[in-house]
């Protein structure tokens, strides 16, 4: 159902030019509530790109970014992020020096109802970090760091939350643990997936776009997306 | 005396300080476009070489142009090793992190400047010329050395022009410069390329402290405004670029020594550390903004 | 009661009763009402770069803006002391806000600089408009307007308890920004600040209230100073001044609240120390700054934080 109320977010003919490379080419891109969205592409397909044009990290050179029906496009970042918009880093950026606790604290929305204290305890218990919650981030593991990075984004509360290739270098077993939190998490909040795991796209993604010299070429479900012969030819075949 | 012979007058001593100016600034001038870092201490390497050269100088037992080639071939030598040696001691072991080598070189500012004033005292002490010849420029005279100033530095400058861009120290210099990692990748011992440049950097400062000092005289608090005018043209003039720095120092130098005569020191002083917050204002890029595209 | 609260109300005590039970002689009683007014000032210093991270190498701009407001409206204008403050305090805030709006348009290194270049000219003006200011000579407040609520602020006890209770201020003022969320968010823009632009907060606009805070007390210290010991000179806007503060706040430890009056005690009684051996004194400013910035980054308290007593604010 293509209905205006069950976009979440969509860009009319977005493109960013960096001194005449077009690294991201009037892509025009929905996404809708509640679903699980991949977006893979080869590397230098301009995903990063895109997903920062989205949250504004940089700004776009031409085209619309439109979020809950209101035009965010000459929003500077830390607006959409509040109206919002979640996002966590490709190379993990928590702040390293502070505690668990901390981390998640200047995470939190600031919410009447619930004390700090609980608020943070809520989101550390559903990653598994609640032991851990004194602990200089850090000194926290690698696979650790991911989940602090990721119980950051859930506690924003965002309405849209990026992940920008939150299972690289974590082991199996911590994989199949972020696959569940995933899940979990895309029950109250739209997820937008940046990953070349293909494992984990395949199992929890809804639906699929493929990115590729900046420009989307495929988009639609799993299976569709599986199928597609230009998708198959471009990227796919892992 | 009309305007004419005036303007002519103040823009020769200008063009005597821009000469000198740019020797300091192409020392400041090469440490940051290199290492990619601000030594705030490299106005006292500079006074270091004035104080060197009247210590020097004093050797020659009276005989002033043997003092004064002495002072130009040891005081920078001087100077330069001992610039080394700070590097190795302490900006090494800072891994070159930009705000503690600035604070750290804070440091060895007051050190060098204090150690002067303990050993050569605060009193201003002059150095003679080498030569004392007076040419006739038909309105005014004007002192041969102060020709010869000029004329030293532009041979300097063009020394340095050279190494950079024919020898094969130049070109590690320059790879260095536009990507420290790559050349480290490429065998480059960036280390040593680090310390003979920091030298550098104080010895051609050094230089420009000996051709000056016979005009005027060492001074344990002279290395302040050299400093400021430095910093000012090698943000103006662009990091890294030689023509930059020049054609920067020429600038400054002239307006500073014009706007110094016709109107007030500390206003030409005024003007210029504004104009350099202008520039770094309106910069987007910051001060590494054009070495690294 | 909670043990933060404890140490820094301990700390005042302790410095009230030294006081109090005629501990000090002279000499040191007149000492620490300086360093009391000039930690007042590191402190103001430390909003900026112990917690918010930005190294400001131009602070004596701040401290002298709030001296000159203060001295001037004295001697020219016949302001009494509470006037004075009340102008230093309002033109300090401004100034901070014009200067911080300009400064914080560059980064990094660019920051630095052009913060050190602000003050150079801030400097340059004071002994341009000499008229005024008398430059280099500088201006002697007068016993006679150094009177507040009755009381003459030049009465060595009396000064010290001035100096004290604007100290307790500036320390309590900043004890309870450490623990605010607004404290909280100047330390995660220290840490890493575009994650926290990426967390939602407005960035920008932290670091231009933390440059006004930390103006604004400065320049309250800056007047402070000049009220009690009767002297404006254009020394005070000299680079040193802009170096002391970010001396005082490495020793005694940035980021830590009392960091500022421990930094601030023992350099000054290092330089008193030494320019009794000496006239090259600020050689060991010179010394200082290359050994704690080699090995001691983290200061007194804030090793002692980092290894023991990781509740100090």
């Amino acid at each position: 159902m293509d209905t205006v109320d069950n976009i979440l977010l969509y860009t009319e003919n977005v493109s960013k030019n960096f001194q005449g490379i077009k690294a991201v080419n009037n892509v025009n891109f929905k996404i809708y509530k509640n679903e699980i969205r991949a977006l893979i592409g080869p590397n230098g397909a301009g995903k990063t790109t895109f997903v920062s044009l989205l949250c504004g990290r940089i700004n776009a050179t031409a085209g619309r970014v439109v979020f809950c029906g209101e035009d965010i496009s000459n929003l500077p970042v830390f607006e959409r992020i509040s109206n919002g918009i979640g996002y966590t880093f490709q190379i993990t950026s928590i702040f390293f020096n502070l505690t668990v606790y901390e981390n998640v604290a200047l995470a939190i929305k600031k919410d009447s109802t619930n004390r700090e204290e609980n608020s943070v305890s809520e989101v550390l218990n559903k990653v598994g970090l609640l032991d851990r919650i004194e602990q200089r981030s850090g000194d926290l593991s690698y696979g650790h760091q991911r989940l602090l990075e990721l119980a950051m984004g859930m506690a924003q509360k965002p309405k849209l939350l990026i992940l920008d290739e939150p299972t690289q270098g974590l082991s199996d077993s911590e994989i199949e643990n972020f696959k569940k939190l995933i899940k979990d998490i895309s029950s109250s909040t739209t997820i937008l997936l940046i990953e070349h795991n293909m494992d984990v796209v395949m199992s929890i993604a809804d639906n699929i776009s493929v990115l590729h010299f900046g420009e989307i070429i495929a988009d639609g479900d799993k299976n569709t997306i599986q199928n597609d012969p230009i998708v198959q030819k471009a990227y796919l075949g892992d | 005396m009309d305007l004419g012979p005036y303007l002519l007058f103040a823009s020769l001593e200008g063009l005597v300080h821009a000469a000198v100016l740019s020797l300091i600034a192409l020392g400041l001038s090469l440490v940051f476009g290199v290492m990619r870092i601000v030594n705030v201490a490299h106005g006292e390497f500079f006074m270091l070489g004035a104080i060197l050269a009247w210590w020097i100088s004093s050797f020659a037992l009276g005989n002033a142009a043997l003092g004064f080639l002495l002072a130009l071939l040891i005081a920078p030598l001087i100077a330069g090793v001992i610039a080394m040696f700070s590097d190795w001691l302490i900006l090494k072991h800072l891994k070159y992190d930009p705000e503690a080598t600035i604070i750290a070189t804070i440091g060895i500012l007051y050190i060098i400047q204090q150690a002067a004033l303990m050993t050569f005292g605060p009193d201003a002490r002059p150095v003679e010329q080498p030569f004392n010849i007076r040419l006739d420029l038909y309105w005014f005279g004007f002192s041969a050395y102060k020709f010869f100033v000029i004329f030293a530095s532009i041979i300097l400058l063009l020394s340095v022009w050279l190494v950079m861009a024919k020898t094969k120290f130049g070109l590690l210099l320059r790879a260095t410069q536009l990507d420290s990692e790559t050349a480290q990748a490429f065998g480059i011992p960036i280390s040593t390329v680090y310390s003979l440049v920091f030298g550098a950097g104080a010895a051609i400062a050094a230089v420009g402290a000996v051709l000056i000092v016979p005009i005027q005289q060492a001074h344990y608090l002279m290395g302040g405004e050299p400093l400021l005018l430095a910093f000012i043209v090698v943000i103006i003039g662009g990091l890294g670029s030689l023509r930059g720095t020049v054609a920067a120092a020429v600038l400054i130098g002239m307006s500073d020594g014009i706007i110094s005569v016709f109107f007030s020191p500390t206003l030409a002083k005024i003007l210029a550390t504004l104009l350099v917050v202008f520039v770094l204002l309106i910069r987007p890029n910051g001060l590494f903004g054009t070495a690294k595209a | 009661m909670r043990k933060d609260l404890i140490l820094h109300l301990g700390a005042l005590a302790i410095l009230l009763f030294l006081e109090l039970f005629g501990v000090f002689s002279d000499y040191h009683q007149g000492n620490f009402a300086r360093i009391l007014v000039l930690a007042a000032y590191g402190i103001g210093y430390n909003v900026l770069f112990g917690y918010t991270g930005l190294l400001s190498l131009g602070h004596a701009l701040f401290f002298s803006a709030g001296l000159y407001a203060s001295g001037l409206s004295i001697y020219h204008l016949d302001y009494n002391v509470g006037q004075s403050l009340i102008l230093a305090i309002c033109f300090s805030a401004f100034f901070s806000l014009l200067i911080g709006y300009l400064a914080l348009r560059t980064v990094g290194v660019s920051f630095m600089i052009v913060t050190l270049m602000f003050s150079q000219v801030g400097y340059l003006c004071i002994l341009y408009f000499g008229g005024i200011t008398r430059g280099d000579e500088g201006i002697v407040i007068q016993q006679s307007s150094r009177v507040f609520l009755s009381l003459d602020l030049s009465d060595p006890t009396i000064r010290y308890y001035s100096a004290l209770i604007i100290f307790s201020l500036c320390l309590i003022f900043n004890l309870w920004i450490a623990k605010s969320s607004f404290g909280r968010v100047l330390i995660a823009i220290r840490e890493n600040s575009d994650r926290a632009l990426m967390l939602g907060y407005n960035v920008h606009l932290y670091k231009l209230l933390a440059v006004i805070i930390s103006g604004t007390i400065s320049g309250l210290a800056g007047a402070c100073y000049g009220i009690l010991f009767g002297y404006v000179g254009a020394s005070f806007a000299a680079v040193p001044y802009s170096i002391f503060p970010l001396l005082w706040v490495l020793i005694g430890g940035a980021g830590t609240v009392l960091g500022p009056l421990v930094g601030a005690i023992f350099m000054f009684y290092l330089i008193d120390y030494a320019s009794d051996i000496t006239d090259a004194y600020m050689i060991i400013v010179g010394i200082t700054l290359l050994i704690v910035t080699l090995y001691a980054r983290r200061g007194l308290l804030g090793e002692l934080r980092y290894r023991y007593f990781k509740w100090i604010p």
